[in-house]
């Protein structure tokens, strides 16, 4: 274990927002909006100087660890036994910390100039979002995770309805509230049959007891919470909670939930199978590795070619986001520590410019009032420069170098088996890039050059442009744009970009893959104290041609919406899929019994 | 056999509130039978935790019990019930909003509401 002044830092970093967003509620009559403004930035920029403290300490491939109240693991019968809850931060622990503390300070500089009013309920909830998501991603234990996954989880629901006005905002946050709560007790059922078995919470324990017993029990416990992992992914089929909630949440809360809760969820699911599922038996682990393959195929297709029909923005980015991680979900699923590495760059700087992206959702909402591109393209005097920001971001999501998406796909598709299923994901992962990049590009394309066709096909009519997000961005008056509004976005997308080309950046991404896999490592250091320092291998930059072809090839998709005019032969089954996007919560409800009640059978038939 | 009734009944209650959530089309009736769901997930942790012939965990007492329930099992049961009672209020004060704003709880409405 490290030294005691590093491993005081993981608490520190869950307990000082709480702390802030205490006093922020107690004494918020007290407090002007500046003073609650600045005690948030402060409040951010301590946790991001915490995130980059670890962050530097972890690099060199020493973990900190953290037993909570100095319960440390004792001597039991054969082996240690470990009654405490640890914190715990290894390589890619410390690097998703430092990612978050990122994108929370590029949201929340944001939201400071952003929100004209705002209540102090914004800067509290944001604070606890902060603590409960570090918390998350720290934590060591499965009771720890799932309770500070419960909690992020309300935080969340509670942002997204923050706008009570908007009657959308509430319906989004309502179903996303109903489907989170069902998700979360489903797994917590899993929960308590992995500790029916192992009879331990914590995560190295639990790993040490069940390995190799290949428990069918613990497998079907395991698959609950995989499913719970698998909801806040927006994994199909427990995706239909982003499309309403992300559309209708204020911006900074859209830019943190489709950004940095999906890849906390991502580097979770990564983090379970390295550690619990991979050494419970091969058999298990294979099958969950094709559960997640099939999974993530699945998504990768419905977000792509859903992306490329919807009119809002916001919708857009939603399902475009459900796409990305479909590629985080295939790369865990393959296995290895190639794909891993590719995953998790993939799924981190998938985080920075989608949270970019959203940002500049919420600059279009501030200028024209509107978020549909048809709205957009009748106004008066289109902002050029706001185009050509997103038409940048559509190449980042397309995978165009040198943003780390580009790096994190060819990583992947570099790890990715022969055959004819190495043929069917690279046409996956090329797929997904081309039709989400393609998507925002056309986006851009029509609503601020006016060139090209709008999305139809089941595409909703456009109401009075006046109505669609009247309740955000009571901000300053559009004639003047504060530099933080642009500076925010244009900062996360620069950090996408100067990612692949920190020193070692890909060789540390293949080092933490590996960490992550290593579960023996992980026993041997939160149980019995011993430190395995682990080489940074050396890696170049990938390859950057098959990657241009592909980001090119994302123009096709303005292409198509110009040149084919006539009506498309799967016209019919679009609009069934834009219908059953637009349902009943029963019908996403049942959807999501329908994917746990598959992803468990599967694993129980295979066991 | 009777070991395994208590689990048989979790799986009961816990296929009868999922019905309900699915089948409810007003949001209040949703809310309740989540919170049906809820009473499922309590009533495992209990009986994962039961040992038979066992005391309660009361270890401060004289003379210490042998042989107790698991406490740590208790412990997650009332983590659970308050947050479940925590995500039940948020739930309602969600549908008396939604009932304000819309004069309607029904997820039927909803969805026309969206669709216009």
């Amino acid at each position: 274990m490290s030294l005691p002044p590093f491993a005081v830092l993981l608490p520190v970093a869950i307990a000082f927002p709480l702390l802030v967003a205490a006093l922020l509620v107690s004494f918020a009559a007290l407090m002007s909006r500046t003073v609650r403004d600045v005690a948030l930035l402060g409040t951010t920029l301590v946790e991001v100087a915490i995130a980059f403290a670890l962050f530097s300490r972890t690099l060199g491939g020493l973990p900190v660890g953290y037993w909570i109240g100095g319960f440390a693991p004792v001597m039991g019968a054969r082996s240690p036994v470990a009654p405490g809850i640890a914190l715990y931060a290894d390589p890619p622990a410390a690097a998703v910390v430092a990612m978050l503390s990122a994108i929370f300070l590029a949201v929340i500089f944001y939201a400071w100039r952003y929100f004209r009013v705002v209540e102090e309920y914004f800067h509290v909830m944001l604070l606890v979002l902060l603590a409960t998501m570090t918390a998350l991603v720290l934590a060591a234990d499965i009771f720890t995770m799932f309770v500070t996954f419960e909690l992020m989880s309300v935080i969340a629901y509670a942002l997204t309805a923050f706008r009570v006005e908007d009657d959308d905002a509430l319906t989004g946050a309502f179903q996303f509230a109903m489907l989170g709560s069902i998700a979360s007790l489903l797994m917590m059922m899993g929960i308590a049959f992995v500790y029916a078995t192992v009879g331990s919470l914590n995560l190295a324990q639990i790993s040490r007891s069940l390995g190799d017993t290949g428990s069918p029990l613990a497998a079907a416990g395991l698959a609950m919470v995989v499913c719970g992992l698998l909801f806040k992914l927006t994994a199909v089929p427990f995706h239909f909670w982003i499309v309403d909630a992300d559309t209708a949440a204020p911006t900074p809360v859209a830019a943190l939930s489709s950004g940095a809760m999906t890849a906390v969820a991502a580097f979770w699911i990564a983090r379970l199978t390295g550690t619990v599922i991979g050494p419970l038996s091969p058999e298990i682990g294979a099958t969950f590795g094709h559960i997640l393959l099939a999974t993530g195929i699945v998504t990768v297709w419905l977000g792509g070619i859903l992306a490329v029909f919807q009119t809002n923005l916001k919708r857009l980015l939603a399902f475009s986001t459900i796409s990305h991680m479909g590629i985080a979900l295939i790369g865990i699923g393959i296995g290895g520590t190639a794909a891993l590495a590719g995953a998790g760059l993939y799924a981190v700087t998938q985080a920075l410019v989608k949270a970019a992206l959203f940002l500049l959702t919420g600059l279009v909402v501030h200028r024209h009032g509107m978020m549909d591109i048809r709205a957009i393209r009748r106004d008066l005097d289109p902002k050029h420069w706001l185009g050509c920001a997103f038409i940048v971001g559509g190449f980042a999501l397309a995978g165009a170098p040198p943003f780390g998406l580009w790096a994190g796909k060819a990583i992947l598709e570099e790890a990715l088996p022969h055959g004819i299923l190495g043929t069917a994901l690279f046409v996956t992962l090329a797929g997904g890039a081309i039709l989400t990049g393609g998507a925002v590009i056309h986006a851009a394309l029509v609503a601020f050059f006016r060139i090209g066709r709008p999305p139809s096909y089941g595409a909703p009519p456009l109401k009075d442009a006046s109505d669609l997000s009247e309740f955000e961005a009571d901000g300053a008056s559009p004639a003047h744009t504060p530099m933080t509004l642009v500076a925010a976005p244009l900062g996360l997308l620069l950090l996408a970009a100067a990612v692949p080309f920190l020193p070692g950046a890909i060789g540390h991404a293949f080092q933490m893959a590996s960490v992550m896999l290593d579960a023996a490592a992980y026993r041997a250091t939160l149980l019995d104290g011993q430190v395995t320092l682990r080489a940074v291998p050396p890696a170049t930059l990938p390859g950057i041609t098959v990657s241009l072809v592909i980001a090119a090839a994302a123009l096709l998709v303005p292409l198509g919406w110009t040149v084919l005019r006539h009506e498309l032969p799967g016209a019919r089954l679009l609009r069934m899929l834009q219908a059953g996007h637009a349902a009943m919560l029963n019908d996403y409800i049942l959807w999501l019994l329908v994917g746990f009640t598959a992803l468990i059978g599967w694993v129980l038939i295979a066991v | 056999m009777m070991a395994w009734l208590p689990f048989a009944i979790v799986g009961w209650i816990a296929a009868v509130a999922l019905y309900g959530i699915v089948a409810s089309r007003n949001l209040v009736n949703m809310v309740a039978c989540l919170t049906v769901l809820q009473s499922a997930t309590y009533l495992l942790f209990a009986s994962i935790g039961y040992v038979r012939d066992a005391a309660p965990p009361i270890l401060y007492a004289q003379p210490p019990p042998e042989r107790t329930v698991d406490p740590l099992v208790q412990a997650l049961c009332l983590t659970d019930i308050v947050v479940g009672a925590g995500v039940t209020a948020m739930l309602l004060a969600m549908v008396l909003q939604i009932h304000r704003r819309t004069d309607t709880i029904s997820t039927r409405a909803l969805r026309e509401r969206r669709r216009r």
